[in-house]
């Protein structure tokens, strides 16, 4: 595996992720009664910002010259998809730190609420906390369509279809909301404090992940069909270089991985949720959820991977130009 | 207008590597990197070809749309180049190339370190790896160097003919032949 794979892999699981932890924040923020509540909800807000931080990273740890591309990659966003990208996941990341720091700096319940001065401004500020919210997860909700849409070029068969655009959502919403339902249960595990917040984050996070499950499976599975469906014959073969290299070669082994742990073992822990949270044993409902995230996130990495591993860009496929070079020629 | 464009009459090429030589030497393209590269296809077998590939100076570039910090650029005459200061390696105009062209070279020495991981393609030898002084009209040298006349470069206007040309004498020698 290149290092370049790595950086996308890192990259695009961890930007999606701080969106699903975002939104994961924003239904806390609405479910949250009272003060114990919101206190017990306000450890989620400390994932969004730093995952998405650690996605960053991952991008400019690739590219040749980091400090220049954080200065001018948002440059040519009339055209560049990738600068559309980039630009939108800066709005995003903006909004996500303002929403966290309305959390982490809340004057009552806020663990950063000993900072001189700023808790105080930010107590003022307090009412916009949900619209801050629910702006940042618009922008946020939109950012896998760029994001998504960023790969979807015509030079990239493999792709450049639909279920591009489903796995990065399930990145973002399943993930992101396991991430912050695993925090909370260890929280859980550590204080034995807040089980009615705790069981309704749990219940949605059961929810969610059920449903992103499912629409995960099927993407799969039409990703595996649609892979031969191609515009041109060159564009075939990078497909079929692709879905050989998935099913049989190089990365068949976690391609079969991701199926089992990030879909069959992700929907046995889902399932398995269900009855502690039925019978109100939050102790080892918490420990569910944990191992929930963990196989989520291990799934997620895999598919990513084999996603950006599997990769045939059209450029790679010198040896089978012909076909393209012959439609090209009267054109030219 | 001048409007420069590549060419190839691949029934031509016969894999000499002198394109590949001359531009290596011309642009002091370092070890690792290739601005032009020949690929064989059916290789062995009846219908075997050799193609030089190159960029090929689109007319409505893939890679200019894609670089996101604006460092690629067509100028008036056709000729697309690379601004290597302002460019950032990250690799898009790689994935938006249907050629492969663009290239990110890694273990570089001397002068030429300072550009590890940007990228580097043909310029119809307007600029060499190091940038430095720009000339005005595009020579490009792997078509000169040539020996089979199978790579063809420079104004379209020019080229055009001549590669039609070259397609008709191949059409009848193999009409002769069957």
């Amino acid at each position: 595996m290149s290092s370049a794979v790595t950086a996308y892999v890192v990259f695009t699981v961890f930007t999606q992720m701080s969106v699903g932890a975002l939104i994961a924040m924003l239904i806390a923020d609405f479910l949250a009664k009272s003060k114990e509540d919101a206190k017990f909800f306000e450890t989620g807000a400390w994932i969004c910002v730093p995952v998405a931080a650690i996605g960053l990273i991952g991008i400019l740890s690739h590219e040749a010259r980091p400090i220049l591309a954080m200065i001018t990659m948002t440059k040519n966003v009339s055209s560049s998809l990738l600068s559309q990208e980039v630009l939108l996941l800066t709005i995003f990341v903006i909004l996500a730190v303002v929403y966290t720091a309305m959390w982490l700096l809340e004057p009552e319940y806020g663990s950063l609420k000993g900072f001189p001065v700023i808790p105080a401004i930010v107590g003022k500020l307090m009412p916009l906390r949900k619209p801050v919210g629910v702006l940042a997860a618009v922008v946020g909700l939109v950012f896998p369509y760029i994001s998504a849409a960023a790969y979807m070029i015509y030079t990239l068969p493999s792709l450049n279809h639909p279920t591009t655009i489903l796995f990065f959502y399930v990145t973002a919403l399943l993930a992101g909301v396991t991430a912050v339902a695993a925090v909370l249960s260890v929280k859980y595990v550590m204080k034995k404090e807040g089980d009615e917040p705790l069981a309704q984050m749990l219940w949605i996070t059961m929810g969610t992940a059920l449903v992103m499950i499912i629409v995960l499976a099927v993407g799969l599975f039409l990703n595996t069909g649609m892979l031969e469906v191609a515009e041109t014959e060159y564009a075939q073969v990078a497909q079929q270089e692709t879905l050989t290299s998935m099913l049989s070669g190089e990365y068949s082994t976690l391609y079969m991985a991701r199926w089992v742990i990030g879909v069959g073992l992700a929907l046995l822990c889902t399932i398995a949720l269900a009855l502690p949270l039925k019978n109100k044993s939050m102790a080892t409902a918490s420990m569910i959820a944990i191992v929930l995230f963990i196989v989520v996130f291990i799934g997620e990495i895999m598919g990513r991977t084999v996603l950006f591993g599997t990769n045939v860009p059209l450029g790679e496929l010198m040896p089978n130009i012909e076909t393209f070079y012959t439609a090209l020629g009267p054109t030219i | 207008m001048t409007t420069y464009k590549f060419l190839n009459v691949i029934e031509n090429c016969i894999n000499c590597g002198g394109c590949f030589a001359i531009c290596k030497d011309t642009n002091k393209v370092p070890h690792g990197t290739a601005r032009v590269k020949i690929v064989t296809i059916n290789e062995g077998v009846p219908g075997e070809r050799n193609i030089p590939v190159s960029c090929m100076h689109c007319t409505n570039p893939p890679c200019e749309a894609a670089c996101p910090v604006k460092a690629i650029e067509q100028r008036a005459d056709g000729v697309v180049l690379v601004d290597k200061d302002k460019c950032i390696g990250c690799g898009y105009c790689g994935w938006a190339c249907p050629f492969g062209a663009p290239q990110y070279p890694h273990d570089l020495h001397g002068a030429a370190a300072e550009y590890e991981g940007i990228m580097d393609k043909c310029t119809l030898c307007v600029t060499p790896f190091v940038p430095g002084a720009t000339q005005k009209s595009p020579q490009p040298k792997c078509a000169q160097f040539c020996s089979t006349k199978c790579r063809l470069g420079g104004d379209i206007n020019e080229i055009l003919p001549q590669y039609r040309e070259a397609k008709a004498r191949n059409i009848m020698a193999w009409q002769e032949r069957v």
